[in-house]
């Protein structure tokens, strides 16, 4: 029932995907459809919760398939035609194949880990694991547990999408199936590859995407089972790429999936909410500020929660008092902060040194034409940072949990520009190379 | 070839190698079964037989109870805040309230709204309970008519 629970979302974001961006190529398409049908679970649960309607089997399927028939119409009203699979085989040449045959067992590789046993991550025990599975006892979210000030550990604030992507499997198979939670972050992983190798092709045609696409992958299959990191990962990365073709070739139907992947992401972690800001920041500063009104779904959808967690006073454990008297006294003197973050490792020195290398050889035009991604990457980063600025917490030890956790959101971004634009450099292809 | 083009290869391959995962391809040689068992046990390691214990409890008690946890030595760092925020996913249905606060004060209020009291680690039986379950890592306790 765990399948059937799985492939009934997937197929429902694969409507949604194509209701709205009905022209984007076979990779991106499924990308997108899996990481919007991990979404969809949250949307409908969450509605349930606010209607009063108890979880069940039935009414989750019941919501799913509104939202199911509601893009079958939208799609008609689009005027668009039955669904024709493209090829995903064509162009294909013995080196892109032989590539990916290297990625899928990279892939596999990390399914044979993930679904190796349940999610072991102290994490997921005292927070995302047991949100979800407080929530499945209740068949509802059970604001009793979030408010409850013993509670606090479990960081009530924190967006729900992964606790109810929990729950909707959960509900399905009837008992909390955590021995077979891998399974949901390995299709986050295999989204955000198909987004990515989807997009590389185009620029780099199929050999370079597919070479691109093995490098890329490793960063899109996160290590943290358990945790919202892979999720957020894999929406972040959709999500600002899908913006960065919608600027390069105007369409509307990127902009919209972009920035409703956005909005999925902000629904997983709050470091999505601060990248929504980000994205418009680096959107309006380089595509112009009439774009942001594109960004609406990254707006729309991690609002009800937003209104829900003020209106029952969770707040984030970062803005306890005395935030602002913390964040004088750190900017006076930042000292602790930076030898906090300097003794902290953040990954691995070879691949940190090849991207700053990519980035001196892409160039200014390079640069200038990533400014989208680039921008909005740099003002994560700068939010990251600011939290530590801010931390009720001992900076030493917030640093070290954290940093290299969160250094890791980004990197598939900032790989993804570093990694096409020295394979453009190496290999001279230029095809529809001009984003931003 | 130019400098540019090799310093653009040098950056791919390092990006490449640098990035891979190797554990990835080492994971088809590895027992698959001790993995799932050390994943099992990693989240509750520090507090040896604590998982095991807190199965008990579950089996020992009803959804919609109140447990208490009791963990000696009673100190918030040293273990019981480890156990307290881990012992709620085991225990899920039922409520799970601390018996000591971050700053070392026992919430004697708090046991008297259990309906039981893990006790872990402990031998000794505090008035008003009874044991209802010995355990080698420690007792439930259950309320005795008041």
């Amino acid at each position: 029932m765990i399948g059937f629970s799985l492939a009934a979302a997937l197929l429902a974001g694969f409507l949604v995907t194509r209701a709205i961006a009905p022209a984007l190529p076979a990779a991106i398409t499924a990308g997108a459809s899996v990481l919007v049908g991990l979404g969809l679970p949250a949307a409908v649960l969450g509605a349930l919760a606010a209607a009063g309607v108890p979880w069940s089997g039935a009414t989750a399927l019941g919501g799913l398939a509104i939202i199911g028939m509601a893009a079958v119409l939208g799609a008609r009203r689009r005027r668009l035609g039955a669904v024709t699979l493209p090829r995903l085989t064509a162009g294909r040449t013995p080196l892109s194949i032989a590539f990916d045959a290297l990625t899928a067992v990279v892939l596999s590789g990390y399914a044979l880990f993930a679904l190796s046993g349940h999610p072991p991550e102290t994490d997921y025990v005292t927070i995302w694991g047991l949100k979800g599975l407080r929530f499945f006892h209740a068949r509802g979210i059970d604001f009793e547990f979030l408010s409850q000030r013993w509670n606090a550990f479990s960081h009530p604030d924190y967006p729900l999408l992964l606790p109810l992507l929990y729950d909707w499997t959960a509900l399905f198979a009837g008992s909390w199936p955590d021995r077979w939670f891998g399974a949901l972050f390995v299709l986050f992983g295999l989204g955000a590859v198909g987004v990515v190798r989807g997009i590389l092709e185009e620029e780099l045609g199929p050999a370079s995407a597919a070479a691109a696409t093995l490098a890329l992958t490793p960063l899109a299959v996160a290590p943290y089972l358990g945790l919202a990191e892979g999720p957020l990962i894999a929406y972040a990365t959709a999500g600002l790429l899908l913006l960065r073709r919608g600027v390069a070739c105007a369409t509307r139907d990127d902009l919209t999936l972009g920035a409703l992947l956005l909005g999925l992401a902000a629904s997983t972690k709050n470091e999505g909410l601060t990248l929504v800001l980000a994205a418009a920041v680096a959107m309006a500063s380089t595509a112009g500020a009439r774009r942001l009104l594109y960004l609406w779904p990254a707006l729309v959808l991690p609002l009800p929660w937003l209104l829900v967690r003020r209106l029952h006073g969770l707040s984030t454990d970062l803005t306890a008092s005395g935030a602002f008297t913390r964040l004088a006294e750190r900017i006076a003197d930042p000292g602790e902060i930076i030898r906090a973050i300097a003794s902290t490792p953040f990954g691995k020195p070879l691949f940190w040194v090849g991207l700053a290398l990519a980035l001196l050889v892409a160039g200014p035009a390079t640069l200038r034409r990533e400014r989208l991604v680039l921008g909005a990457v740099a003002v994560q980063y700068l939010f990251y940072l600011g939290a530590y600025f801010v931390t009720p917490h001992d900076i030493q030890w917030h640093v070290t949990w954290s940093w290299e956790r969160i250094v890791n959101q980004m990197t598939m971004l900032l790989a993804f520009v570093a990694v096409g634009s020295a394979l453009r450099e190496l290999v001279g292809s230029s095809r529809n190379a001009s984003a931003g | 070839v130019s400098i540019r083009k090799a310093a653009a290869g040098l950056a791919f391959a390092l990006i490449l190698i640098g990035g891979f995962e190797t554990y990835y391809l080492r994971i088809y040689l590895h027992d698959r079964a001790a993995l799932g068992r050390t994943f099992e046990e990693l989240p509750w390691r520090k507090l040896p037989g604590f998982r095991q214990f807190l199965l008990d409890v579950r089996a020992a008690t009803r959804e919609g109870e109140a447990i208490a946890l009791w963990i000696e030595p009673m100190s918030w760092m040293g273990g019981y805040e480890y156990g307290y925020v881990r012992a709620g996913y085991l225990l899920a249905g039922r409520d799970v309230i601390p018996l000591l606060a971050p700053d070392g004060r026992i919430l004697s209020a708090n046991s008297a709204a259990a309906d039981v009291i893990a006790c872990y680690r402990c031998a000794t039986v505090p008035a008003g309970f009874l044991a209802v379950r010995s355990t080698p890592a420690g007792l439930v306790l259950r309320r005795g008519p008041r």
